[in-house]
């Protein structure tokens, strides 16, 4: 049944963009794999439904979408898929070295420098790269069919290989002592741990009014500010580091990173001046006067914040790597 | 100054407690992330391949989960292309070899180093011959050096019939020089243009003709001679493919209204002359300058007055060497700079002993404008079809405002040097009418906004 609508709006879709894909096939170069055109439009049909989700695109915004892509990645992926000699030999040749360079790359930057096994990492790759059969479909379903065009196929390819080198990694997570996690999850000023005794009845309200003052604060940042200061000091990344995620300069996350916290500081401190309403519907609470937001402050710095047995609950239940 | 390190210091502790909350507050923001997304996403976001849009999405993801910002970091990392060890290996076998054969050398007995006499000379005698041979290159195509003659410099278009000397004869008119034909202008020439070379003489025998002043002023360098003589044949090749008389050519040293200052001896021409770009003030309309190059300039080394006496050469017989340059129209020869006003159909080109000519028609036609001075010029610029301005030699500055007439404006008094001499003028820049940039020789500009009244060092 779910068939019938799938080959339906494939099938409008090949109609409707006839001439357009057409011409997609010649600068993609199918005929170099002797890939059939049919094929590739399927691929494009692929690639246009992972964009849209199935939601009616225009003709403008579907053929702006393919223009986009990397026809001619995806006709040689289109073509190994199915399984064409001359397609495959291109591939080995072309991308067995850069797998194997970027295997090493991510064993390096884990701090494992196993040639070895950075071969194999890249080499596992290959076989759901050519397809394997199920047991319910006859059909070999290969790993390129997960490719839709949008990136180069060789940053495709390493995106799959970082993918699994972390999955494993956080798998093998659980099985790490409680000791290792701490180390590697401890925040980035190091203190020792001190149980905390206050004279003031007020100081865990103050902390708790602090952290939800801070949640709303983090919550109206901008997403790409909020994935820096969480690169920064959740995954205790270096600006460098941050930078190459972003591909932007050490300087410049440097001064987003600036902005963001004063922001945040002047916007957390502005919540806490003023009054706050009650979650449960109750009276609001009166906003702090400046001594007492001097006061959540200190009591903040004070504070030891981390809650180890917290952050390794949610460690460990984890979400499980989605399919791809 | 207490307070402001006061609230430094607050807003510093206030940062360090925040600090310690915001990876706890994100952390607890993860739950909104959603599903993670495919290695496709991965790779298209990593590759800035996202609409903008769909990019802010899955940050928003990334910001609330770790495993996606683990494998965007890795993802980052992976671009690194560390060697194998096997390829570690050869490069430090290489290094270790390179040791070795660096380590085998001081064993020999080495000889400290004494540069032969031999090598010394060779190292310069390449360069020495290199310049003899041009320098006797450049002699033996240049004419003996002149002495400097008292006698204007000869006239580039000489038609009208000249019976006076040429210091003695003023600039025609305009519409005296317009009407003037070449067969009545080939005998009016000035006796001492027989002594100006034609530009085939002056290409083929260029003369020595820089003065020392010119030549420290100038470089001379022996590469502008050389295109400078080329391009001199150039223009004596086109001379001899147009056989058009001048209907229009008058001699370049027509009378002038205004009392022209007494006429430099004619002396040996420059051999080029350049009108590097002056700075060009924003807003300005300048046009292009064009430089033709000229075999033969004049030279202002012994002049008295500052300014070079247009000789009409009207008095040069037909039979004279320099004949063939006169009778050809629209010949480039003496001038220095074609200017073209924005609209294009009007150019002016001015050059030798104050050579003036408009054309209304891209060129095609020129007519002969009265110059208020006899000096080369050497650059120009010009705002409108009626507007434009000149600067030459010895300080000349000219403007015209209607396209007709042109007035002489006073150059910068501090631009002359200790003993009074005004500097040449190698680029101009005119924004408008009474705004305009010179360029001195030596790089001086001075600048100007009510029409050369006053002057600014700039």
């Amino acid at each position: 049944m779910a068939q019938e609508p799938k080959s339906s709006s494939r099938e409008s879709f090949l109609a409707q963009h006839a001439s357009f894909i057409e011409a997609l096939c010649v600068e993609a170069q199918c005929a170099r794999w002797e890939l059939p055109h049919e094929k590739f439009a399927e691929a494009l049909h692929r690639s246009m439904e992972s964009r849209f989700h199935g939601a009616a695109g225009s003709v403008a915004e579907i053929q702006t979408y393919l223009k986009s892509l990397r026809v001619q990645d995806l006709a040689l992926a289109c073509a190994c898929s199915e399984g064409i000699e001359t397609a495959w030999e291109f591939f080995i040749g072309s991308y067995r070295q850069e797998l194997r360079n970027a295997s090493r790359a991510i064993l390096r930057a884990s701090g494992s420098a196993d040639d070895a096994r950075a071969e194999e990492l890249a080499d596992s790759l290959y076989a759901e790269l050519y397809g394997v059969r199920s047991n319910t479909d006859a059909r070999r379903k290969s790993l390129f069919e997960y490719f839709h065009g949008r990136s180069k196929l060789s940053t495709w390819l390493r995106a799959v290989l970082a993918q699994r080198h972390v999955d494993l990694l956080r798998s093998g997570v659980k099985t790490i002592s409680l000791d290792t996690g701490r180390e590697r999850d401890a925040p980035s000023v190091q203190e020792p741990h001190v149980e905390f005794t206050s004279t003031d009845p007020d100081r865990e309200k103050y902390l708790a009014r602090f952290d939800r003052a801070l949640s709303m604060a983090l919550a109206e940042l901008l997403p790409r500010e909020r994935l820096i200061l969480a690169c920064y000091y959740v995954d205790q990344l270096t600006l460098a580091e941050i930078g190459r995620i972003l591909r932007e300069h050490e300087s410049t996350v440097s001064r987003q990173m600036e902005r963001s916290r004063r922001a945040l500081r002047e916007n957390v401190t502005q919540r806490l001046l003023h009054s706050e309403m009650a979650c449960d519907g109750g009276l609001a609470e009166p906003g702090l006067s400046a001594a007492q937001v001097d006061l959540a402050f200190e009591y903040v710095l004070e504070d030891w914040p981390f809650d180890l047995s917290r952050a390794l609950s949610k460690e460990v239940s984890g979400a499980d790597p989605p399919e791809r | 100054m207490e307070s402001r390190k006061h609230e430094e210091e607050n807003d510093r502790r206030r940062e360090e407690g925040l600090a310690r909350r915001i990876g706890e507050a994100l952390d607890g923001m993860s739950s909104s992330g959603g599903e993670c997304p495919s290695a496709e996403i991965i790779a298209a976001y990593h590759e800035r391949a996202l609409e903008i849009e769909e990019s802010g999405r899955w940050e928003n993801h990334f910001a609330g989960c770790s495993r996606c910002r683990k494998i965007l970091a890795v993802l980052a990392a992976s671009v690194d292309a560390p060697l194998a060890e096997a390829e570690v290996a050869r490069l430090g076998e290489l290094v270790a070899s390179a040791d070795r054969a660096s380590q085998a050398a001081p064993s020999q007995k080495v000889k400290p180093f004494q540069p032969r006499k031999w090598d010394w000379r060779a190292r310069w005698l390449a360069p020495a011959l290199g310049v003899a041979a041009a320098l006797a290159v450049w002699f033996a195509m240049r004419p003996p050096w002149r002495l400097p003659s008292t006698e204007p410099a000869g006239t580039l278009i000489a038609q009208a019939p000249k019976t006076e000397a040429p210091q003695e004869m003023p600039l025609r008119s305009l519409d005296q020089l317009s009407s003037a034909k070449p067969e009545e202008n080939a005998k009016a020439v000035a006796p001492s243009a027989k002594n100006q070379p034609s530009a085939k003489d002056l290409a083929v025998n260029p003369e020595p003709a820089l003065s020392a002043r010119n030549r420290e002023a100038d470089g001379n360098p022996v590469a502008e001679n050389r295109d400078n003589l080329k391009a001199a044949e150039r223009a004596i090749t086109d001379e001899k493919k147009e056989q058009n008389t001048l209907s229009d050519a008058v001699p370049a040293g027509a009378s002038a209204a205004a009392p022209a200052p007494p006429p430099a001896p004619a002396t040996p021409p420059q051999a080029f002359v350049k009108a590097p770009g002056a700075p060009v003030p924003p807003g300005s309309q300048t046009q292009a300058v064009t430089v033709t190059s000229e075999a033969a300039a004049v030279s202002t080394a012994s002049r008295t007055s500052g300014s070079v006496a247009a000789s009409s050469g009207a008095n040069i017989p037909s039979t004279a060497r320099n004949y063939t340059n006169l009778s050809k129209p629209g010949a480039p020869v003496g001038i220095y700079v074609k200017v073209t006003a924005p609209s294009g159909k009007v150019l002016w080109r001015a050059g030798r002993a104050g050579k003036i000519e408009r054309s209304s028609d891209s060129g095609s036609k020129w007519n002969l404008q009265e110059s208020p001075l006899h000096e080369d010029w050497l650059a120009g610029s010009a705002i409108s079809d009626k507007a434009c301005w000149l600067a030459g030699r010895n300080g000349a500055i000219a403007r015209t405002k209607n396209g007709k007439r042109w007035e002489i404006i006073v150059p910068p008094p501090t631009s002359a040097n200790t003993s009074g001499k005004l500097p040449d003028w190698i680029g101009i820049a005119a924004a408008d009418e009474n705004s305009a940039t010179i360029t001195s020789m030596d790089q001086r500009h001075y600048a100007t906004k009510d029409g050369g009244k006053t002057w600014q060092g700039q």
